[in-house]
């Protein structure tokens, strides 16, 4: 099923910087907030309301999850504008049909156990391959897609983005409950998918397209995968769109945090493209000083300190620091591109990544006292209040 | 703040006598971390305030102010972070993300109505401890964890 010719073809007609947005939202019983299998409900009752969203709503492996797709934005703004105007869209009629959505990383308390896997092909062949792996992924997260011309460069800058994903992710943890529980983690949803599902997390360096090709040819020739989309890398080169895909991010609890988030990834992008470009010098840093970074990501986001891997300014390989420098580490580093696209963050206005990220946020709630339900009571308000606002602008 | 002149216990040129004493004794303990943790805690209350959702602050709102506020709170937090534990900085960063989200959500919208956020980060906790999916269903917010700090829609509504 997978035209690897056809693949490259994709990525040598590709324009740089195009943007595609994928939000996936828990659907909810509004009273009990428990999970509600209503995907096929809300899908097909969409088209009467909107044939635009009815086009850009997708399934997510279970029922209870619905996903809602940007398609092709030619920038930034473009792709935000779409993204907005779905989301108002698909917030109203969720409503009007009698569904709640969250945007955590996980559902605090679903039990896996209950939860059904779509009907279709690639979800079935997802079932099949992967069984509990696949059932016990109930996960949420936010995928960011950046155009990239040619096959070589978009490889290249999957290598260089390697130690950025971690980054990003303990920006982006949203998910500190599982199985009714605080489990401890400020990203459940890495540990029970990104670290569980095969082909997933931080890639190795391939350094080429051809390198890539022959991996993806060996995955095929031992029937290890058939189609590419089971291949599920953090971040991975996206065979039909000819993107870049940076997968990493727990789902956003508010939209401007998720708006942020996205321009931030589009300016990493942008910028190792850049440097890809240059030739800015750049060691591949060894997989297990990233994996010791994404495992401080998933346990302690941004409450913990992250490895220096190569790269960050002012600090040599090895070296520690708190990850509430993250962002600001991430805007130096993009700055250059984020000049020139004219993506403005954070405090700048329009873009704002928060002091405090959604598990800091929900585990303060805990730890003054709330219950899980009170906290995810509150967040499923704040996801309501802003993600189905009416903008004026 | 000086004392009436109609206080018989002490004449007036004693109680300002007093209040330069107690200034000076001020003056010599007070450190400049106290200075910026006074400064933060300022900032903050002001942007809150500018962002016009407590009731009886509609008229003061001022998004440039909100963001000035923000930007010079976020400046100092790094002088504070050398210096204090990370945990008694938490409740400044949770104030200092509330106004960050509420600002973020009063630009994109215009600015044109009040938040309806404010409500959720409004009301007080109940206190119930373990994960009830049936608890709170009436609505309960957060907690209000940050003390002495303003955190927008915590005085009203």
């Amino acid at each position: 099923m997978i035209d690897l010719d056809r693949a490259a073809e994709t990525f040598a007609a590709a324009s740089d910087l195009t943007v595609g947005l994928e939000e996936e939202f828990a659907i909810l019983d509004p009273a009990s907030l428990d999970l509600a299998p209503r995907f096929d409900d809300l899908r097909d009752s969409a088209a009467e309301r909107s044939p635009r969203l009815h086009e850009h709503i997708t399934g997510e492996l279970i029922a209870s999850e619905i996903e809602i797709i940007s398609g092709r934005g030619r920038d930034l703004g473009d792709a935000l504008e779409r993204q907005r105007g779905l989301r108002r869209d698909l917030f109203a009629h969720a409503a009007s049909r009698g569904a709640a959505l969250g945007a955590t990383g996980t559902h605090p308390w679903a039990d896996y156990r209950e939860q059904a896997i779509i009907d279709t092909e690639h979800y079935r062949r997802v079932e099949e391959g992967l069984k509990y792996v696949a059932w016990r992924n109930n996960t949420f997260s936010l995928h960011v897609h950046v155009g990239v011309n040619d096959g070589d460069r978009a490889v290249r800058v999957c290598d260089r983005l390697r130690p950025v994903l971690p980054l990003l992710l303990a920006l982006s943890a949203s998910s500190p409950f599982l199985d009714g529980r605080l489990t401890g983690l400020h990203s459940t949803r890495s540990q029970i998918f990104t670290r569980s599902f095969p082909r997933c997390g931080v890639p190795d360096v391939f350094g080429s397209w051809a390198a890539y090709h022959d991996y993806i040819n060996l995955l095929l020739r031992t029937s290890s995968i058939i189609e590419f989309t089971q291949v599920w890398w953090s971040v991975r080169p996206h065979f039909a769109f000819g993107t870049v895909e940076v997968r990493i991010c727990d789902a956003q609890p508010t939209a401007a945090e998720s708006d942020a988030l996205a321009a931030l990834i589009v300016a990493c992008v942008a910028q190792a493209l850049r440097d890809v470009d240059e030739g800015v010098p750049f060691a591949d840093p060894p997989g297990r000083l990233i994996e010791e970074n994404m495992w401080r990501a998933i346990r302690h986001g941004l409450d913990g300190r992250m490895i220096a891997c190569g790269g960050e300014l002012d600090l040599a390989c090895g070296d520690e620091y708190p990850s509430a420098q993250i962002a600001e580490r991430l805007l130096t580093w993009t700055a250059p591109l984020r000049a020139e696209l004219e993506i403005t963050l954070p405090g700048a206005g329009e873009l704002v990544l928060p002091e405090r990220n959604g598990s800091q946020r929900q585990r303060a709630m805990i730890e003054s006292g709330a219950s899980i339900h009170e906290v995810y009571d509150t967040t499923v308000r704040e996801t309501r209040a802003t993600y189905a606002e009416e903008v004026t602008a | 703040m000086s004392t009436p002149p109609s206080d018989t216990t002490s004449g007036p040129e004693a109680s300002d006598a007093e209040l330069r004493a107690a200034l000076e004794e001020q003056l010599r303990q007070i450190t400049a971390l106290d200075v910026v943790v006074q400064t933060a805690v300022s900032l903050v209350n002001l942007a809150g305030r500018r962002l016009g959702i407590a009731p009886g602050t509609e008229q003061e709102r001022d998004l440039a102010e909100v963001r000035t506020a923000i930007d010079a709170t976020r400046a100092l937090l790094p002088v504070l972070e050398q210096n204090e534990a990370a945990e008694t900085l938490s409740p400044l960063r949770d104030a200092l993300s509330t106004l960050q989200m509420e600002y973020a959500r009063q630009v994109q919208a215009g600015a044109s109505a009040p938040s309806p956020t404010t409500e959720a980060v409004s009301k007080p906790p109940q206190q119930s401890s373990e994960a009830d999916p049936d608890a709170g269903k009436s609505g309960a917010g957060p907690a209000q964890t940050s003390g002495r700090l303003w955190v927008p829609g915590s005085s009203g509504r």
